[in-house]
């Protein structure tokens, strides 16, 4: 593990993530409204890029539940960029779900100091992978 | 020593760029691939530090590109991974990096011993 005082970089990640998630929660609204269909893999590519730096982030922090939940929704939007149809009106409510997951645990880190448990949430969507997006993750 | 960051995370821009500043490196820092590419160009930098995944061009691309210019060979390239990355390693070692850094769970002392070995070749 980092040898490093890693204090001095929490406001630096709190705002980060905030910015990560508020790029996610309006590109989630973009991907809805957009009907052309290269605007909305635009949209997925960045909430893809979203999770991802999240997930770096809140891995150097020591975030380690975050980080795991992150990397599974990462999995799934890396298939889904490929080909946005598998984004179903079903599924972005689950996702919308995971997402407003995320802002609380943003808020919990902020106050508390401490991220919220993924361990329920990490296991529906890695199911969710598994089920539905497994087979086109190549 | 000048050292080109191509990284869109704003959080490990800064982090890189003060360790790197502080051990008297000279810092570029490239927040997308298209700009980083022409940076390489523009700056000819001694080392460049490269994330996968970016906007408008993603660290493979830029790879590519840098094999197909014959800057590969006399440019150390050392790739940025994170979780769940090792098989995006395995390919950009394959296109030519020399080496990786995983930025979520490290120790900089020995990130700065990488670098230098490679400034030194």
């Amino acid at each position: 593990m980092a040898s490093i005082d890693l204090s001095s970089y929490n406001d630096l990640f709190i705002t980060n993530a905030r910015n990560c998630i508020d790029t996610i929660n309006k590109n989630v609204i973009l991907f809805s409204l957009s009907a052309n269909e290269q605007e909305k893999k635009t949209a997925i590519s960045e909430i893809f890029r979203m999770i991802h730096m999240l997930k770096s982030q809140s891995a150097f922090m020591g975030y380690s539940s975050t980080a795991g939940f992150c990397l599974i929704l990462e999995k799934i939007f890396y298939v889904i960029k490929n080909n946005v149809n598998l984004l179903t009106a079903d599924k972005l409510s689950e996702f919308k779900q995971a997402f407003t997951l995320l802002t609380s645990n943003i808020q919990s880190i902020t106050e508390q100091k401490k991220e919220l448990d993924f361990s329920e949430s990490l296991n529906k969507f890695a199911m969710i992978y598994k089920e539905h997006y497994e087979d086109s993750d190549h | 020593m000048k050292i080109l960051i191509i990284e869109d995370d704003p959080f490990f821009q800064k982090y890189f760029s003060t360790k790197l500043q502080e051990n008297g490196f000279e810092v570029v820092v490239s927040a997308d691939g298209e700009d980083g590419l022409n940076k390489i160009k523009e700056i000819k930098p001694n080392l460049v530090l490269l994330d996968m995944i970016l906007p408008k061009k993603d660290g493979f691309e830029i790879l590519k590109t840098l094999n197909t210019d014959n800057i590969i060979q006399t440019l150390p390239i050392i790739v940025f991974s994170t979780l769940g990355q090792e098989t995006d390693v395995q390919k950009a070692i394959k296109l030519g990096a020399k080496d990786f850094i995983n930025k979520s769970f490290f120790d900089f002392d020995k990130i700065l011993t990488k670098i230098n070995s490679f400034l030194k070749k």
